[in-house]
């Protein structure tokens, strides 16, 4: 390889080429890193009697005590569920509608909600959840 | 550029109005930055929609600059692609231009999200799932993009820096020959200022369940509602920038085949547009023009107010209200001094919007009060209102399963009389009522009392009361309000009623219920101990024994139910469950009711549940009512496991407290004699109902030039049924058989219809005849005694038998003994039956006897048991040894008895 065909151009595009690979390797590590932060938390819940309590990102349905944390995501787009009816949870963006298991009963979801892993602490009456260990 | 730029210098183009606009993006932009808080973005855009009008026009600037921006880009590009410009690019420039049309997209959408409110919360959401669907490092740059959770720092780092400065970059790089003329620059501002005057950007209330994206949005909401698996939505949008991208930088064949595709697609997703804004609602369910709530959940979205520059209230008053729910809210600025809301419905906890809708961000009375509930809680605005999603949207749905707004029984039950139906079990509804000759009759006599009659006026619950929806119960005028209502009613100009608000609360009295349960079955006046008259008002005597009810109704004195006379009102045996539905619907209120009278005088060993095992709503009732609840046991009820939150649990004993007035009284348990095997299927009512009312002899038939009433419509109108009313008596109940999950129960029942019914005076058939009704009713008459009816007025008594007022007499003939009946009504001509009877002495009556299925008069052999033991009461006392013996092994007695005793022989002769 001689000078001449390492043009400079050529050079320069190659180090442009490095240069953003690189940040592009730095951005994804500290992303990486950012995103295991956020998951370390652990949320806890009071135990209530609600048959469905709406949390931001959860829902705890206690159902005769049978209590399930789930994703207060629907699997859709990803749009926050607020609303019970009749049993159903209702999506507001699409109308897509799970049962009180988390199962999808009408679309346009199709997946069940995300449920997460707890503990139950009868004594203080709270549900822990820590979502890392899902 | 191949075009000379001379040719176009003096032409405006929309390429130079953007510009224009986008300058003004920026200077609105950073003019914005000074009242806009990132950290809590709701609450200070709705403060300075409130606050700071100019804060506010500027806020609308910044906003239609951005959406003009937009508008005239995409123009541009159009321009450009028609006219056969710019084919050709160089790739670089047409990579970037192409990138540039997503950065605006996205540069628009962060300011979307940064209002922080409701549609934004969920459009951040969809965004955020959007691109974590990209493939390899989607994760990260969503991340990346949307930051931490709750956290709008990085979203706002973004808007204003990221896409800003990409933005600016390409526009100099794309358009610096072609700076905008400074008349270009006056216009824009001029329409701008215009625009942003009279038209607010919008903030969505938290409130209303329809959430939509911004308007370039809704077409994408539109598709993305279709797609089970969006991800393939992303693969559209690359497939839209690269035809961008060919449109500006391909070959002629390919830059002219990604115009037509663009120009195609343009217009289909306008057409997606439309629908997204115009045609779904809640859920983004279809919706139409004129379908129930289609304002509410459709138009709500297009809800903008005007700027107002000198707002009806001081800047200072303003700052001195709270935040509400996150916002600010005009509404309590004005509305600052109102007294009388209980803790929870405190405006300064929920404002006035949550109840009374409006526009909770406009500053001037007009524009505030457009689509305002003026009176909230009637079942047509309950979504809108009390069943709000932070509300009580469980309750809202319920009570429209509830007998109480369906009235599902009576209509069913009169459809059945008037013979348009068999079964009267059948479950309908009061919206499924049509035309039909029971179905006018319901409407001209019998049906304003449900909880969807709305109330219209102002004022407390009166006697006169009929529906409204949770006011019916729940609302409470105290003095002061009560006497600044009544003195608005008489001057409209007085209007310090504005200060006295009604309390909604849990003291729901007996005259909340009086309005409606005074009325057919007359429990509210039984159970005060009232009876109706046939008087007229004007011949009402001068006695305290008399009372005139409506004005024009005459009741008489009679014993009142004990538990009134303990001071006990109708909530504190019914609860809410039983009242309000608990979500099934029921054929009949003795369907839907759930407490009974052995839940309280329980013999033996209590139901008892802990305060830990409460549902919600009763814990809630419980501790409003009652404080901690902590460590409580309280009774439940036999048929549906509900708390009796209002009850007390200690051993075996138990205490009931009066819900309203805090009385504690202990409950007692059931006399031996209610434990009888002899009495095992007698219900408490049937021996302690000391009255009940009753009426014979009525008959209805269709006037059609009677002034009448639809009382569905609440209107009036020609042509009616008319009822002529016989005789109203108050007396000990007959008695009569129901069929409970294979168990015969024996139940008081009253004449609930004989009747004959002219159906032809209204059907105009023929072959329809006059109808004749013999029915009784099952009745819980509510005039509960502590002592129950003596032996006698059971067994010796034809008009507990069913066999109706006379002479019920035995007699010993020749060593034999009869039992006769002379009645003291003629036989009916239609059945031979006496008047008043149920059924006919020592006879079998079947087919259509009740208005319930499962509800029929002794049958023969059951009179003979019954007229058995009332043989044995012509001699012995009731409460003698043998008589009360008797009650647990009556074979034996008979079997034992003395020569002297001599049993009825069972022939009519």
């Amino acid at each position: 390889m001689t000078l001449k065909r390492f043009s400079r151009r050529k050079f320069l595009q190659l180090l442009a080429t490095g240069i953003g690979v690189s940040l592009v390797y730095f951005w994804d590590k500290m992303m990486e890193n950012a995103l295991l932060v956020a998951s370390r938390k652990k949320i806890v819940f009071p135990l209530t009697r609600k048959i469905v309590s709406f949390y931001r990102d959860y829902l705890v349905i206690n159902q005769n005590h049978n209590i399930k944390v789930l994703s207060s995501h629907c699997t859709h787009l990803g749009c926050i569920i607020n609303k019970e009816e009749n049993g159903k949870l209702i999506c507001p963006c699409h109308g897509s509608e799970f049962d009180l298991k988390g199962n999808a009963v009408k679309g346009p979801a199709y997946k069940p909600l995300h449920s997460y892993p707890f503990k139950e602490d009868n004594n203080d009456r709270r549900i822990i959840v820590q979502p890392t260990s899902s | 550029m191949k075009q000379p730029a001379e040719n176009i210098r003096f032409k405006t183009t929309y390429g130079q109005i953007s510009l224009a606009l986008f300058v003004y993006v920026l200077i609105t932009g950073i003019l914005l930055a000074v009242p806009f808080n990132v950290n809590k973005p709701y609450a200070s855009i709705s403060t300075l929609m409130v606050m700071n009008p100019w804060a506010s026009f500027i806020r609308n600037m910044h906003y239609w600059s951005a959406q003009f921006f937009l508008i005239f880009s995409l123009l541009h590009m159009y321009d450009h692609y028609r006219k056969q410009r710019e084919t050709g690019l160089k790739p670089g420039i047409g990579f970037r231009l192409s990138l540039g049309v997503l950065v605006i997209f996205m540069a628009m959408l962060t300011g979307f999200l940064l209002k922080g409110d409701a549609d934004s919360l969920q459009a951040r959401q969809i965004l955020g799932s959007l691109t974590t669907g990209i493939p390899v490092f989607g994760k990260f740059l969503s991340a990346s993009l949307l930051g931490k959770e709750g956290s709008f720092q990085l979203i706002y780092v973004h808007h204003i820096a990221t896409f800003t400065i990409f933005l600016a970059v390409i526009i100099i790089e794309h358009s610096r020959k072609f700076w905008p003329k400074a008349s270009d620059f006056v216009a824009a501002f001029l329409v701008l200022a215009l625009v942003s005057w009279l038209f607010s950007a919008p903030l969505h209330d938290n409130l209303n369940p329809t959430v939509k994206g911004p308007w370039y949005f809704v077409g994408f909401q539109e598709m993305l509602h279709w797609l089970s698996h969006p991800e393939w939505a992303l693969l559209w949008i690359l497939f839209l920038l690269v035809l961008v991208y060919f449109a500006n930088s391909g070959k002629i064949t390919l830059s002219f085949f990604s115009k037509r595709t663009l120009f195609i697609f343009t217009v289909l997703y306008l057409l997606l547009t439309v629908i997204g804004l115009f045609f779904r609602g809640e859920h983004w369910q279809w919706i139409a023009p004129g379908q129930k709530n289609y304002h509410y959940s459709v138009m709500n979205n297009f809800k903008t107010e005007r700027v107002d520059f000198h707002p009806g209230f001081s800047f200072a008053q303003a700052a001195e209200t709270p935040l509400i729910q996150g916002k600010k809210e005009s509404c309590v600025v004005c509305h600052n001094k109102v007294h009388g809301f209980t803790k929870a419905h405190n405006p300064k906890v929920i404002g006035c919007f949550s109840c009374h809708g409006g526009n909770p961000f406009a500053t001037n009375k007009n524009q505030a009060h457009e689509n305002m509930i003026l009176i909230p809680g009637n079942l047509s605005n309950t979504q809108q209102s009390c069943g709000t999603a932070g509300c009580h949207p469980a309750i809202s749905h319920r009570i429209n399963t509830s007998l109480m707004t369906t009235l599902s029984g009576m209509i069913s039950v009169d459809r059945t009389v008037f013979g348009e139906q068999i079964n009267p079990d059948l479950l309908t509804n009061i919206h499924h009522l049509k035309h039909s000759a029971a179905d006018e009759h319901l409407k001209n006599l019998c049906i304003r009392c449900h909880l969807g009659n709305p109330k219209t006026i102002l004022g407390p619950v009166t006697e006169k009361s009929r529906g409204g929806g949770c006011l019916a119960c729940h609302l409470n005028y105290n003095n002061r309000a009560s006497r600044a209502i009544a003195a608005h009613q008489k001057d409209r100009n007085d209007t310090a009623f504005l200060h006295y608000h009604p309390s909604i609360d849990l003291n729901v009295s007996d005259n909340h219920c009086f309005g409606c349960h005074s009325r057919s079955g007359r429990i509210s006046t039984n159970f005060e101990g009232w009876h109706e008259t046939s008087l007229l008002a004007q011949q009402i005597p001068d006695s305290e024994n008399y009372r005139l009810v409506e004005g024009t109704r005459v009741f008489k004195k009679e014993p009142e139910d004990v538990h009134h006379k303990l001071g006990m009102e109708c909530i504190d045996c019914h609860n809410s469950y039983a009242l309000m539905g608990d979500g099934n619907h029921y054929q009949h209120e003795e369907n839907q009711e759930d407490v009974q009278c052995t839940d309280c005088h329980f013999p033996g060993v209590p139901r008892t549940t802990t305060s830990r095992e409460l549902d919600v709503e009763s814990a809630t009732i419980a501790a409003l009512r009652f404080g901690k609840i902590t460590g409580h046991d309280y009774l439940t009820t036999h048929k549906r496991h509900h708390a009796l939150i209002n009850t007390t649990v200690r051993s075996d004993t138990a205490w009931l407290t009066t819900k309203n007035s805090g009385k504690i009284f202990l409950l007692r348990k059931p006399a031996t004699v209610c434990l009888a095997s002899a009495h095992k299927d007698v219900t408490c009512t049937a021996c302690h109902s000391a009255w009940a009312p009753s009426c014979i002899g009525c008959h209805n038939a269709y006037d059609p030039n009677e002034r009448g009433f639809n009382m569905l419509t609440n209107k009036e109108q020609k042509g009616s049924w008319v009822e002529y009313t016989g005789q109203y008596l108050a007396e000990l109940p007959a008695l009569g058989i129901r069929q409970n999950k294979g168990k015969n129960e024996i139940i008081p029942v009253i004449p609930g219809m004989i009747l004959t019914i002219d159906r032809q005076s209204y059907t105009h058939h023929k072959h329809d005849s006059l109808l004749f009704r013999r029915l009784f009713a099952p009745a819980s008459p509510h005039t509960t005694a502590s002592k129950g009816r003596s032996c006698k007025s059971c067994h010796n008594n034809s008009v507990a038998l069913g066999f109706g007022k006379g002479l019920l007499k035995y007699q010993i003939k020749n060593g034999q003994g009869r039992w006769t009946f002379d009645p003291a009504y003629e036989n009916n001509p239609h059945d031979g039956l006496p008047e008043d009877a149920w059924t006919g002495f020592l006879q079998n009556r079947t087919g259509m006897v009740s208005t319930r299925k499962n509800v029929k008069p002794f049958s023969v052999k059951e009179q003979e048991k019954i007229l058995l033991v009332g043989t044995c009461l012509t001699c012995h006392k009731g409460n003698s040894k043998v008589m009360q013996e008797s009650l647990n092994d009556f074979e034996k007695i008979l079997q034992h008895r003395s020569p002297k005793c001599i049993l009825p022989v069972w022939s009519k002769k």
